[in-house]
């Protein structure tokens, strides 16, 4: 990353930058969803947007996620880019037969005759008090649907560089934005540029124990991280940033290092995609390395409460990693 | 239920608004049709549909023989709504299908050895082999796909026509599907975002009256399918789905208003099918009397009885043309058994575009 | 769910009760409302009842306990009900307690299961099994303090410390290792066993096989099954040692404080002559035959029905004094049980001697890796022809018992052919 960054946009402004740039380039990307037009998205993503675009580019729907979702997929079929909003994570399901049977698979049910190049871009996760319809982190079902894409990005700079990269992207692509991450400030260049997919990125070094998270587990574990260190226990912080494709060398190549490691998501744990890092971690050589059981720290196994107490005890918070952490550095010492 | 040459009318109103939308009025198909179509045209249509016929028959027999993976869905009976609307189309339009698809293919002009490939699971096949019966898909010949899942291609009509629009394309779509599909939410959404847009697509329902086992007149409220349309202020029609004129004199008419910008219509095509659903189905939900009685009506018999009435063609001639299907199809089907199978090799590298 | 026995609160100021005795046994079905035990507290004896029917289970308390009131003793087990499980061990500081108790239920729940399939069988992290092999450390030896005693990486880093040693270490001596699990695969052959009634007979005790009784079991059955044994045997005369012996006796015991066995001088001889005979001090190691340049010699000892093979290490470049100082040490300290692992392990050849229990030939099991093994019996005053007479001779057999894979037949009879020869010549030995 350009070490001369000095300007910062906040999580929200860098996607919002990302879609206008590659709209500028690109006449056949356009947005499509509900209220991404004079009202500017439910969360103030594509605000300004269909003033430069125009209404076609910046199509607002009805309220109709599979048409929606039909409208995308045909649209990619004919070669153009459209980007969908979902306006919460959890709609998606209404989404999923035209995501899951159709632009999934149409590629390869086709003999590769034709490719579906479209983004699916979602807020998603708990914290904002909408309880638990409008709260959930379902991105542990699309990895487990051959033909889609997921990416997860943790800050403002990667979520710029890797939605480019899906939009660019020839296949279906889930964008994960976390809610709480989008007043996140951080540094991002002016230009345009592209994260590839599959490249986790090592956000932290450490020693003595590795910790994997992604989305808004990232900032809470570099908060956990330094809160370690004044306890003398160096934690290193590996964000995948990409779920599926996974950059599984990198996280191999940091549990090698530090023979411990906590897996933390704040889907729940059950069934969660730790479940899958942690087989791949397992099953690779980093289990030479293993000084410890890999240990995953994720959600309870409960839809996301109301109540804001019960809400926080729901999901993982910096003071459960910085617990966790230091109690799986401690293991066996 | 109609017989044979009637047409199926709607509401008052709903012609009224029909009639105002349109240029030319809609007068019972076959007589102004066999005059103004060039002969080559009324032929085309003739050869398509045997086609269909022998392909349909030819994929059961193979399927008793034991040499097709899977099922089936055939469309024995249903031959003059698929022949019928692709007729109207120009060779640059779309259409976007289902799992009973066959004869849309063959109609689009489908290689056929290619098609009997496909539904052999064969790699020279539409789909490599990887997609089969229910998911045949023609992309350079026009022909988007069929979808297994009941109304899933609706959705993704909009998107295609979505395109067209947004390009300033002259194309138009056809979207077909059955009356199944008209009560999945997926259709409601989808008229109503097209019907928003004007989208420049004709809905087609392939009504066979039965969705898998169940009647279409249990399965909704309302006797016509084509009623739906008013929830979202388009034009509907129901027509004689073993008339091919018939099918053919309001599917040009929705194209030619898809065309001009006005938006999407709803076309319902009553018909029926001769076979089960799939191959498993033992037809319990029906009486072999009602079978009988629209075998009576089998649109190929129907429109070579009209050529014949109408002196467009000779005995012989239609004779010649039905031989030449069964040849083509006959045909096919052999060199299609030769063809070697894919291999497993590999597969996870089709599933993403570089 | 289970009902609870509990030490019941019977005075007003009561905080404990003295437990006395169970009125029923465990697994004896109760009724509710039947005396079930006797406490005491400062007042008098009393007998409480059962709180339930079902059957008596979980009991905890025994004669003379104090128990705090409201602690659970026991259960009473309906049918179809079961003992609760106990709760997992905690490992951290109490000051995370709060947030702990959440961990416990966001994090994955550690899996506890029932006691390991083979109990006994090692728990160590991959790294630190890896190093323990590198180092050559046996895991056996290693107290690991993870949780049920997991050996981590510190562990063995901890025991790879270095001991006080007998002799000072020549650089890093890697000793001989052998990719050998704690538990050996076996021949099919020593597997299956035809099925065999055992007598019917009164047991004295039963003595589950466990520790190092276990550990040398599975060494003997390994080394019996996988290394053909060829056994070779022979007299030796050994009256010119024992001469020798008596003339070095009272020197040796000014130079070192010890008085010589006839162990050191077998051990100096066979240090002498093994040399020459290096497959005779060998191991076999992932298809490759190991000649190792030093003899490192284990002298089995038997100390309180346990055989542990103490170690003269670099017995080829020491005396016979430094032989019968290290010796004797080792011994002494062997009895005493004073011996660290490293001292008792690592040995590449081994002498066994039963002469001191009249035994006069024997054949013994090699120690595995190694590739073979002397025999000692008795030195037995024997009659015997020597330059044309009939004298009486201290005649000793020795057999030597080796692995046929690697050494034949000529090759252990050359060895013992040498070593008799410099036993019955022992100022060779110089």
């Amino acid at each position: 990353m350009s070490t001369e960054t000095k300007r910062e946009l906040t999580y929200l402004e860098a996607v919002r930058e990302a879609m206008v740039q590659e709209m500028r380039l690109d006449k056949e990307v356009f947005l499509i969803g509900e209220d991404v037009g004079i009202y500017g998205g439910a969360f103030g993503v594509s605000k300004g947007m269909i003033e430069e675009f125009g209404p076609e580019r910046v199509r607002d729907t009805p309220i109709s996620e599979a048409a929606i979702a039909g409208a995308a997929t045909g649209a990619a079929l004919m070669g153009m880019r459209p980007i969908m909003e979902i306006m919460f994570m959890d709609f998606l399901t209404i989404s999923m037969n035209q995501l899951v049977n159709a632009a999934a698979k149409m590629r390869f049910m086709f003999g590769g005759k034709c490719s579906i190049p479209m983004v699916i871009r979602a807020p998603s996760g708990s914290g904002t008090g909408a309880a638990a319809q409008h709260s959930q982190s379902l991105e542990a079902w699309f990895v487990n649907v051959p033909g889609i894409k997921v990416v997860a990005p943790s800050s403002p700079y990667d979520a710029k560089g890797l939605l480019t990269a899906a939009i660019r992207d020839n296949n279906p692509v889930l964008f994960m934005e976390h809610k709480l991450l989008y007043r996140l400030k951080g540094p991002v260049p002016e230009e345009s540029y592209c994260i590839p997919l599959q490249s986790a990125e090592v956000k932290r070094e450490g020693r003595d124990l590795t910790i994997v998270a992604y989305s808004i587990m990232v900032p809470r574990a570099m908060e956990a991280a330094e809160k370690l260190a004044a306890e003398g226990i160096e934690v290193e912080v590996v964000d995948p940033r990409c779920l599926k494709p996974l950059d599984a060398e990198t996280i191999i190549r940091s549990v090698s290092k530090t023979s411990r490691v906590l897996i933390t998501h704040e889907a729940p744990l059950t069934g969660g995609f730790g479940g899958e890092l942690a087989a791949v971690i397992a099953g690779s050589e980093a289990f030479d390395y293993l000084d410890a059981p890999i240990r995953r720290l994720a959600g309870l196994n409960v839809p996301i409460p109301y109540n804001r107490t019960l809400e926080r005890a729901a999901v993982p918070q910096v003071e459960d990693i910085v617990a966790a952490a230091r109690a799986l550095a401690l293991e066996g010492k | 239920m109609a017989s044979d040459n009637v047409t199926i009318e709607d509401s008052e109103d709903l012609m009224t608004k029909l009639k105002n939308k349109v240029d030319k009025v809609i007068v019972s198909g076959s007589q102004q049709l066999l005059n103004t179509l060039p002969r080559e045209k009324l032929a085309w249509m003739l050869q398509r549909m045997c086609e269909i016929r022998y392909f349909e028959e030819k994929a059961e027999d193979l399927y008793v023989r034991g040499l097709v993976h899977g099922t089936m869905h055939l469309s024995i009976g249903q031959e003059a709504g698929s022949v019928g609307s692709i007729a109207t189309l120009k060779p640059e339009d779309l259409i976007i299908h289902h799992h009973r698809g066959h004869g849309h293919t063959i109609a689009k002009g489908a290689n056929l050895t290619t098609m009997f490939a496909e539904f052999l699971g064969k790699e020279a096949g539409y789909c490599r082999g990887r997609g089969g019966s229910m998911h045949i898909a023609d992309i350079s010949g026009g022909n988007l796909g069929a979808t297994g899942v009941v109304g899933g291609g609706i959705p993704t009509a909009v998107g295609i026509a979505l395109a067209l629009q947004m390009r300033r394309s002259e194309q138009i779509l056809l979207s077909y599907f059955g009356d199944g599909a008209s009560n999945e939410g997926e259709f409601h959404e989808s008229l109503n975002m097209a019907s928003i847009w004007k989208l420049p697509v004709v809905f087609i329902c392939d009504n066979n009256q039965y969705g898998m086992s169940m009647n279409v007149k249990k399965a909704m409220n309302i006797e016509n399918i084509s009623t739906r349309a008013s929830s979202y202020g388009i034009p509907g029609k129901t027509v004689d789905g073993n008339d091919v004129l018939a099918v053919y004199e309001a599917v040009m008419a929705a194209g030619e208003y898809a065309r001009s910008g006005k938006g999407p219509s709803l076309i319902d095509c009553l018909s029926y099918r001769w076979r089960g659903h799939s191959k498993s189905d033992r037809n319990l939900y029906r009486t072999p009397q009602e079978i009988d009685e629209w075998k009576h009506k089998c649109p190929i018999r129907r429109f070579k009885q009209v050529l014949l009435d109408a002196a467009v063609m000779t005995g012989d001639e239609v004779e010649a043309i039905d031989q030449a299907a069964k040849v083509a199809i006959d045909r096919a089907a052999e060199e299609a058994l030769t063809f070697p199978e894919p291999s497993p090799e590999n597969m996870e590298d089709e599933v993403y575009a570089l | 769910m289970a009902t609870e026995v509990i030490m019941p609160k019977v005075d007003m100021v009561m905080e404990t009760g003295t437990f006395v005795e169970w009125l029923k046994k465990e697994n004896e079905q109760v009724s509710k409302g039947e005396p079930l035990f006797v406490i005491t507290t400062d007042k008098a004896a009393i007998e409480v009842e059962a709180p339930a029917d079902g059957i008596l289970a979980g009991v905890t308390a025994k004669a003379d306990d104090i128990i705090p009131i409201t602690e659970v003793i026991g259960y009473i087990l309906a049918p179809g009900e079961a003992l609760p499980a106990k709760a997992a061990p905690q490992n951290v500081a109490a000051a995370a307690a709060p947030s702990l108790a959440k961990i416990a239920t966001i994090m994955e729940p550690v899996a506890v299961a029932a006691e390991a399939a083979e109990p006994g069988k090692l728990r160590v992290t991959p790294i630190a099994r890896h190093l323990a092999k590198e180092l050559g450390s046996d895991l056996k030896q290693i107290t690991g303090r993870g949780p049920r005693g997991r050996i981590h990486k510190a562990d063995v880093l901890a025991f790879q410390k270095p001991q006080p040693s007998v002799e000072p270490q020549r650089g890093p001596v890697p000793a001989p290792t052998l990719v050998i699990s704690a538990t050996p695969k076996l021949p099919a052959r020593a597997v299956s066993s035809p099925s065999i009634q055992l007598p019917d007979a009164r047991r004295k005790q039963v003595i589950p096989l466990a520790g190092a009784r276990k550990i040398i079991s599975e060494r003997m059955v390994y080394s019996a099954f996988t290394a053909p044994h060829i056994n070779l045997s022979l007299r030796v005369d050994m009256t010119e040692a024992v001469r020798l012996r008596e003339k070095v006796l009272e020197p040796l015991k000014a130079q070192t404080g010890q008085r010589v066995s006839y162990t050191a001088i077998l051990a100096r001889a066979v240090a002498f002559v093994l040399p020459r005979h290096p497959t005779l001090n060998a191991s076999l190691s992932d298809g490759n035959l190991i000649l190792w340049d030093d003899i490192h010699l284990g002298i089995a000892t038997n100390v309180e029905e346990n055989l542990i093979v103490p170690v003269i290490r670099e017995a080829q470049s020491k005396s016979l004094g430094q032989i019968v100082t290290v010796l004797a040490d080792l011994t002494e300290r062997a009895r005493n049980q004073h011996l660290m692992p490293a001292e008792m392990s690592g040995s590449t050849f081994t002498i066994s001697n039963l002469g001191m229990y009249g035994v006069e030939t024997f054949n013994a099991i090699i120690n595995p890796p190694e590739s073979a093994i002397l025999a000692v019996g008795k030195m037995v005053d024997t009659p015997v022809a020597y330059e044309g007479q009939i004298v009486l001779r201290s005649l000793m057999e020795l057999t030597a018992c080796a692995d046929h894979r690697i050494s034949d037949g000529a090759t252990v009879a050359r060895f013992l052919a040498d070593l008799k020869n410099v036993l019955e010549n022992p100022y060779l030995l110089i």
